[in-house]
């Protein structure tokens, strides 16, 4: 889950963490940027995924 | 992408079933799974059609006695052995088909965003991964409706390179096939390929517009006739009737794969499907025995959804007819940890290894 304190939007629909508190299910990858919102690149692999923002790069997490 | 999208509600309300028989009684499906007994595992021949259908009518307190006897069915017609599999979404999103429950379409709006097949490198990473699993088969799976040129020349590449790499056996789910481009696919190295029935013939029309089922079917004869292993799915949870999930095993049957990946709808927003209800836990049990019993001899692995329908029952399906399974991440969403498979399969005492069809 994005945690509103720190991010301004919510990385499971996009929204300003205002609008949304969070409501990335567990098992999701997040598909939008927390810093802008925007809908990211996501590749989801075995062990990990991998997504990246036009502006804000590429985050990759190993589940 | 819009920003209507909204976050689709776990719903845990029960599916409503519809069928068109009365449920048995509980005397009468304890008599109808010892029938089923005595056919499966005395006589070892598979149920009628019939026989099938009564089972799917035991009322939701014998589904427990139906799971004990699936997992008869198959420690006897298959053994101990559960084989793992990692999958890969290599090109994802953007597919032209319109299944209605997939977030990779191009024609809904989804989280989904189409990303270009990957480097050989990324895949290869990703085989390796599978690999240091445990597993023994590793599937490229990519959104489109058919393989181009372009894209059968990378499978080609590929497939070698992660054999040769990883020991693990290769499987690829592309789409619809020509002959040609199955014998190339078989001549390359292919060991099984993906190509699922998802639903009923007869209801096939409510899921996918922008192909037919018979287009499927013929797919799956070519993987056979060419010598690939076939794996064959079926989706539940999409408002099919049971008699409907009756049809689907039956026709499953005809296409005779050497696979089954299970899954169970996990709604995706945005997809004309985000709203169906989950499909509850014990009736997903109830459907995992039914497969094993009418499928006795197929490699029947948990695929995607289960996390989301099962739940806590994720042990229970082990034990109800499920010899493989999907471990790690699926396409577009996660897994559980692979180590809580593995802690399970150790806890039930089930063999990691390699099947193949009782013939
Ligand atoms: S063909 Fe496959 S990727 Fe394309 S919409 Fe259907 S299920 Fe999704
Ligand atoms: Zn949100
Ligand atoms: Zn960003």
């Amino acid at each position: 889950m994005s945690n509103p304190t720190e991010a301004a939007h919510c990385d499971g629909c996009g929204k300003p963490s205002i609008e949304c508190a969070g409501c990335r299910w567990e098992y999701d990858p997040p598909h939008y940027c927390a810093q802008c919102g925007v809908r990211m690149a996501v590749n989801v692999s075995p062990n990990g995924w991998k997504a990246r923002c036009k502006t804000h790069g590429e985050l990759t997490r190993l589940t | 992408m819009s920003d209507t999208l909204q976050p689709v509600q776990i719903s845990r309300k029960p599916t409503p079933s519809r069928g068109s028989r009365t449920p048995l009684t509980a005397d009468e499906a304890r008599r109808a799974i010892r029938a089923a007994e005595t056919a499966l595992l005395d006589e070892r021949r598979m149920l009628t059609a019939e026989e099938l259908a009564e089972l799917a009518y035991v009322p939701d307190g014998s589904v427990p006695s139906l799971a004990s006897l699936a997992h008869e069915v198959r420690l006897a017609w298959c053994g101990p052995e559960v084989e793992v599999e990692g999958i890969l979404s290599a090109k994802t999103g953007g597919c032209p088909e319109d299944c209605h429950f997939c977030s990779q379409s191009s024609k809904f709006d989804t989280v989904v965003k189409a990303t270009p097949f990957l480097d050989t490198d990324e895949v290869l990473e990703a085989a390796r991964e599978t690999a240091a699993l445990g597993a023994s088969e590793f599937c490229i799976v990519l959104a489109v409706r058919g393989p181009d040129e372009r894209t059968m020349q990378r499978l080609l590449e590929l497939v070698p390179l992660i054999n040769g790499e990883t020991g693990l056996n290769v499987a690829v789910s592309a789409g619809i096939l020509t002959p040609e481009q199955a014998k190339r696919l078989a001549d390359g190295g292919v060991h099984r390929y993906n190509h699922n029935l998802e639903t009923a013939k007869s209801y096939f029309p409510q899921v996918v517009t922008s192909h037919d089922w018979t287009e499927r079917e013929q797919t799956c004869e070519l993987v056979r006739e060419h010598g690939m292993e076939l794996c064959c799915g079926a989706l539940l949870g999409m408002g099919e009737s049971i008699d409907q999930r009756l049809e689907l095993l039956g026709q499953l049957r005809e296409v005779d794969p050497t696979e089954v990946p299970l899954n169970f709808l996990k709604p995706m927003a945005g997809t004309p499907f985000a709203h169906l209800p989950a499909v509850e836990p014990l009736e997903a049990i109830r459907w995992i025995a039914l497969f094993r019993i009418a499928l006795p001899t197929v490699i029947l692995r948990y695929a995607g959804g289960r996390e989301f329908t099962l739940g806590d029952l994720q042990a229970m399906g082990m034990t109800s007819g499920i010899n493989a399974l999907i471990i790690g991440n699926y396409l577009t969403y996660l897994g559980r940890s692979p180590q809580e498979d593995l802690k399970m399969l150790d806890d039930l005492r089930m063999p990691v290894g390699l099947l193949s069809k009782v013939i």
